[in-house]
């Protein structure tokens, strides 16, 4: 008996087709989480024009054990040239536009606040200068507990 | 336009130096209800946020921030300016029903 498909080549084969389909899922899964539509979202509010890294700092925790009030500090790089208007967006919120802010000099372009966070995302900080200058700051805060656990959470994560 | 009567705490220093970085910070008591969540009765709890905080310093606006559910339940913001002469700085506080809240704290510079 000697067809090439015996019982060790099928075994063979099978253990290298699993390994190939099985393997990058759980990788993938561990190493990126779902941190909702960036682009979709500052796109719907700046139009084509994308923010440019650098200009705003973002200082938040990166993991939160609960979305329902997470410390946040925005503020402009430069107080020589400030932005006239700072921005905070939360992606996979049901609602991802969280605040805006104007600012008049004597004000020091920087604001601290606490923010709902529906699910792990990118929270981002927008900057806009008087110039049409836009800069942004992201960071990926993993949330433990969103913010809207109830009976419909799934509802309200995008 | 109703008033708005809800505890705000508000800290600023009475007195400063010409110059100085002040820091102002507020607390205030409101729900920041979203409208998403769902009542006992499984109906949707109305959304009742404050919209609109203005921070007016010797008659010049500081900030004009719009705000949305996002901000947390008894929201809390914290400003810095530059003190450069006395005045009152006057907080300005706008709910989605267009009811005001106005506190005025005085602040006095000395060179």
């Amino acid at each position: 008996m000697d067809s090439g498909l015996n019982r060790r080549t099928v075994l063979r084969l099978g253990g290298a087709a699993l390994t190939v389909t099985v393997l990058p899922r759980p990788l993938s899964a561990a190493t990126i989480p779902e941190t909702g539509d960036l682009p979709a979202v500052l796109r719907a509010h700046f139009g084509d024009q994308r923010p440019e890294p650098g200009g705003v700092r973002l200082d938040v925790a990166r993991l939160v054990e609960s979305g329902q009030s997470v410390a946040v500090s925005v503020r402009a790089l430069s107080f020589d040239d400030p932005p006239t208007s700072l921005y905070l967006f939360m992606p996979r919120n049901p609602e991802p536009f969280g605040l805006r802010a104007d600012f008049q000099p004597p004000a020091l372009p920087e604001l601290a606040t606490r923010v709902r966070l529906s699910a792990t995302q990118n929270l981002t900080a927008v900057g806009h200068w008087a110039d049409g200058r836009l800069h942004a700051e992201s960071v990926t805060v993993m949330v433990t507990r969103g913010a809207c656990l109830d009976d419909n959470y799934g509802q309200w994560v995008r | 336009m109703g008033t708005l009567s809800l505890p705000l705490r508000v800290a600023l220093p009475s007195t400063v130096a010409a110059g100085e970085v002040v820091s102002l910070r507020l607390l205030l008591q409101h729900p920041m209800e979203t409208g998403y969540r769902l009542g006992e009765d499984g109906a949707r709890i109305p959304r009742q946020i404050i919209q609109s905080l203005r921070v007016y310093y010797a008659d010049r606006c500081l900030a004009d921030l719009t705000l949305q559910p996002a901000i947390s339940a008894n929201p809390y913001f914290a400003f810095s300016f530059i003190a450069d002469r006395s005045g009152p700085v006057r907080i300005e506080i706008q709910d989605d029903q267009e009811r005001q809240l106005t506190d005025v704290r005085e602040l006095t510079v000395v060179p």
